[in-house]
């Protein structure tokens, strides 16, 4: 009778154990799925090399675009040299997938783009070149709909001719 | 490993606090060589990947509109102590380049 007890707790404890390590299992494909999805898309020479900035918005899919205090842009106001101007983009967006930056009036003006995975914090930071003074877009694509913020950055010395 | 990765790394509450700094010259295409008076070619890093171990973490993707000597900084979630952050490049030469940090 003993016996029989011990085994079925076994029994159950084995069926418990199977279901959480299928339940992690299934975690990962999950994960992994959404890799596969996103990770694999390769540099946009279409999108890239658009020169308006409407155009460029199009040829990412973005055609409809509600703006959003959800990103955050952190620029200086007033960039003396246009050949490096910081940008901090921060973002409360859930199931963020890609940000996307636009310096509206550079020669192409789609400037880059990050494919983000859940590892990473909603932070990004990084120094780009800006031809003369302009809005700077970051459009966001969070789960399969887009946002954007804006901001204008005014640059004394013009970055796009210089090194 | 090449020399033209550069990394800050800290860790904190397991989240790794990466800065990178990619020594490359960002051409536009736009620039003229002063000594020779002729436009410069275009050179640009186009795709940066970031892995934590094994696992690639973020894709990016530049234009030529990214500064001289591209520098990023970004966090990844989930570290712990011995963790690896590699980071790679390539651009429109075909060119690429590798860096690779243990956080500690």
């Amino acid at each position: 009778m003993q016996l029989k007890k011990d085994r079925r707790s076994f029994i159950e404890k084995v069926g418990s154990l199977i279901g959480l390590l299928s339940l992690s299992y299934l975690g990962k494909i999950s994960k992994m799925s959404f890799a596969a999805n996103n990770l694999n898309s390769t540099w946009d020479s279409v999108a890239y090399n658009k020169t308006a900035f409407s155009e460029a918005l199009v040829a990412i899919g973005a055609n409809r675009i509600t703006p959003t205090d959800k990103i955050n842009l952190k620029t200086p106001e007033i960039a003396e040299n246009g050949a490096i101007v910081p940008l901090e983009i921060t973002w409360e967006l859930e199931a963020t997938e890609r940000i996307f930056v636009f310096a509206e009036k550079n020669p192409q003006p789609l400037v880059s783009d990050f494919i983000v995975t859940p590892k990473i914090e909603p932070l990004i930071a990084t120094r780009i070149k800006m031809g003369e003074s302009a809005l700077v877009h970051v459009v966001a694509l969070a789960a399969g709909s887009f946002y954007s913020t804006s901001k204008e950055v005014k640059v004394t010395i013009g970055g796009c001719g210089e090194e | 490993m090449d020399k033209s990765v550069r990394f800050r790394t800290r860790l904190e509450n397991r989240i790794a606090n990466v800065k990178i700094l990619i020594f490359h010259p960002m051409e536009t295409g736009y620039r003229k060589d002063k000594k020779t008076n002729e436009i410069v070619p275009k050179h640009f890093i186009h795709t940066v990947n970031v892995f934590q171990n094994d696992d690639l973490v973020m894709v990016i993707h530049w234009s030529r509109s990214v500064s001289k000597n591209p520098y990023l900084n970004l966090k990844i979630r989930e570290c712990s102590l011995g963790d690896v952050i590699r980071v790679s490049w390539e651009d429109n030469f075909g060119e690429s380049g590798f860096g690779e940090v243990k956080l500690e």
